[in-house]
């Protein structure tokens, strides 16, 4: 059962391919699952610990360059944030073509 | 006064007219609550990032900052982190499992009028707080700006929204709120070139003459601490289960659009929310904070002031008719969610069974526009003195405690069922709410009720709330697992849905 979420080539040898069965379909979306979820909870707690931190103690009270150690590591989450997302959806998409394959044979079938 | 007046008046008659245009395709209830599904994703991230970046981030961030420094910032960190959140866990499931409401997902494993009655009853009163937040906020803001009564004020807000929602529906709603995040984005970006103009180049130029103490975090008591974190994760947590942001993910076609929807929502809020601060920084060096409290003690003049300061009248009064816009559009944002919850969940499917026709059902969504609308307006005129942050806490922290935890473990957990989706919307609203009533903000001397201590040492609930609301879902579930009809639709085929979208 191949994971492999790669779309097909200029060549189109994936397209001489057996569209994947459902089976493997729910396989790949439960790994997206389970890292986008291992990336929510991770993001959550560094979030949080940049709240803990800035509040309660003064690791993060220094300035550099005129502008707060916090600011710039609220700054650097943003980004961090924004980076996270932009993988995801890449990732995601790389999936649909996968997905998009099987329900395309799906309905060849009439369904099943 | 006369050309803010002016500006305001513009603005109005374009969303006027978006709506005259819109009203000739609302005619059907997809139409009216969810736009068709048609909206485009990038406009559909535009219309989300506008839900969330109210008056309140615009002239209360600023304000803040503006006034105290970085304890200001707060309030903007969490927002790209709850949209971060909602892309990786909740866009895309709820896209694929909702049609008109968050209710629609939920009733998707677990039918029945009970869960669906309760959860339209939490959607109700979340976007009730947050529709009186908004109205009591602009008509104070008008107010202060126009020199109009506040009660004028938020009766002619209120004759607004009704007319956006009533006849032009989602579409309407949506193209307004677009309109909307491009003026904010524009004003915003003004405000920045003006600021670095006179202060700059450099952003940290603007910030180098100030004292670190007002650019830099402070260690805070123990209590503030934990007062933070709580609202920290109320704010993070909150927004998946806040009904009027979470139901513009059923206006696009499909779960990919839904996820690009929410990426050009993120990079908005990461771009506006790393401006602010900027900006109030701006206005504490062009003013100094002492006439920043002198217009208004929570500072929220601030970005008016300083628009009039780097831009005169005419700048000062495209401020106001932008900040009025984005009360509008948002306002209108929650309104149309509510009038889902009240004429698909409650009278469709609960009171009549679902045997209501479309005709029916939408004639009763354009009524209860009105009804909510009067509601809040009643509800805003007696919550003058209220203090809004606040209520705006608590509703986060409500649907935080409330919808999250049913919406999540719907779609994620196969041994959740009716019983603990029950007890964790009950249980979560009894919880937040019985927590806020015991909180300073209700007993001892900054509440309510002066000469009784707060039981609870906390003004915002989240950090107990929500996981007691996880905790009373896994409880109910346990308790109702030997349930037959508690179990609702196979896990595996929700599981499917949620994941591929079939």
């Amino acid at each position: 059962m191949s994971l492999d979420t790669s779309p097909p080539t200029a060549a189109g040898t994936r397209l001489t391919q057996p569209a994947p069965d459902l089976d493997s379909i729910l396989d790949i979306a439960r790994r997206r699952r389970r890292i986008s979820l291992t990336s929510a909870a991770a993001v959550l707690v560094l979030f949080m610990s940049y709240i803990v931190l800035t509040t309660s103690t003064t690791v993060l009270s220094g300035t550099v360059a005129g502008l707060g150690l916090a600011y710039w590591i609220g700054f650097s989450i943003f980004a961090a944030v924004l980076v996270v997302a932009q993988v995801y959806i890449r990732w995601a998409r790389r999936m649909d073509v996968t997905i998009d394959a099987y329900l395309a044979a799906d309905e060849k079938n009439g369904g099943r | 006064m006369a050309l803010s007046v002016f500006i305001v008046v513009a603005i109005i008659g374009v969303t006027l007219a978006i709506t005259y245009f819109a009203a000739k395709r609302n005619t059907s209830t997809e139409s009216h609550y969810v736009a068709e599904g048609q909206v485009g994703p990038i406009g559909n991230g535009l219309a989300i990032s506008g839900d969330y970046v109210s008056a309140a981030s615009f002239l209360g961030i600023t304000g803040m900052i503006g006034i105290a420094g970085f304890s200001g910032f707060y309030y903007a960190t969490a927002v790209p982190i709850a949209y971060l959140l909602v892309l990786l866990i909740i866009a895309e499931p709820l896209r694929n499992l909702g049609r008109f409401t968050l209710a629609d997902a939920v009733a998707a494993r677990f039918d029945g009028r009970g869960l669906r009655g309760a959860l339209a009853v939490t959607t109700i009163v979340i976007s009730a707080m947050y529709m009186v937040i908004q109205f009591v906020g602009a008509g104070l803001l008008v107010q202060m700006l126009l020199g109009i009564e506040f009660w004028v004020a938020v009766v002619v807000l209120g004759g607004l929204m009704v007319v956006y929602t009533m006849f032009g529906g989602m579409l309407a709603t949506t193209w307004v709120q677009v309109l909307k995040t491009g003026l904010l984005i524009g004003a915003t970006a003004l405000l920045l070139f003006l600021v670095l103009a006179k202060f700059g180049p450099s952003p940290l130029q603007v910030t180098e003459p100030l004292s670190g103490d007002l650019t830099s975090s402070q260690p805070q008591s123990t209590t503030r601490t934990l007062d933070v974190v709580s609202q920290q994760l109320a704010l993070a947590l909150g927004v998946m289960g806040l009904p009027h942001v979470m139901v513009r993910f059923l206006t696009v076609k499909d779960g990919p659009a839904a996820r690009k929807s929410g990426l050009v929502a993120l990079w908005i809020f990461s771009i506006f929310y790393m401006v602010l601060p900027f900006i109030g920084y701006g206005a504490m060096r062009a003013l100094g904070s002492g006439a920043l409290v002198d217009a208004h003690p929570q500072g929220n003049l601030a970005i008016v002031q300083l628009a009039e300061y780097l831009g005169g009248p005419v700048l000062e009064a495209i401020v106001i008719g932008i900040t009025l816009a984005t009360i509008l559009a948002v306002l209108a944002g929650v309104a149309i969610a509510t009038s889902g919850a009240f004429a698909h969940d409650l009278y469709t499917h609960v009171i009549k069974n679902g045997k209501a026709s479309n005709e029916q059902q939408l004639k009763v969504a354009r009524l209860s526009l009105l009804g909510i609308a009067i509601v809040a307006m009643v509800l805003a005129l007696g919550a003058k003195g209220f203090n809004l942050g606040f209520l705006a806490n608590v509703a986060f922290a409500v649907a935080a405690g409330t919808s999250l935890p049913v919406l999540v473990l719907s779609i994620y957990w196969r041994g959740f069922n009716r019983v603990g989706a029950v007890w964790a919307l009950v249980g979560g609203l009894g919880v937040s709410l019985g927590l806020v009533m015991i909180s300073p903000n209700v007993l001892g001397p900054t509440g309510l009720i002066t000469g009784v201590d707060p039981l609870f040492p906390l003004t915002i609930p989240a950090l107990v709330s929500v996981p007691a609301g996880f905790l009373l879902a896994y409880i109910g579930s346990r308790v109702g697992s030997s349930r037959p009809d508690a179990i609702g639709t196979d896990f595996a085929i929700i599981e499917r849905r949620a994941l591929i979208g079939r």
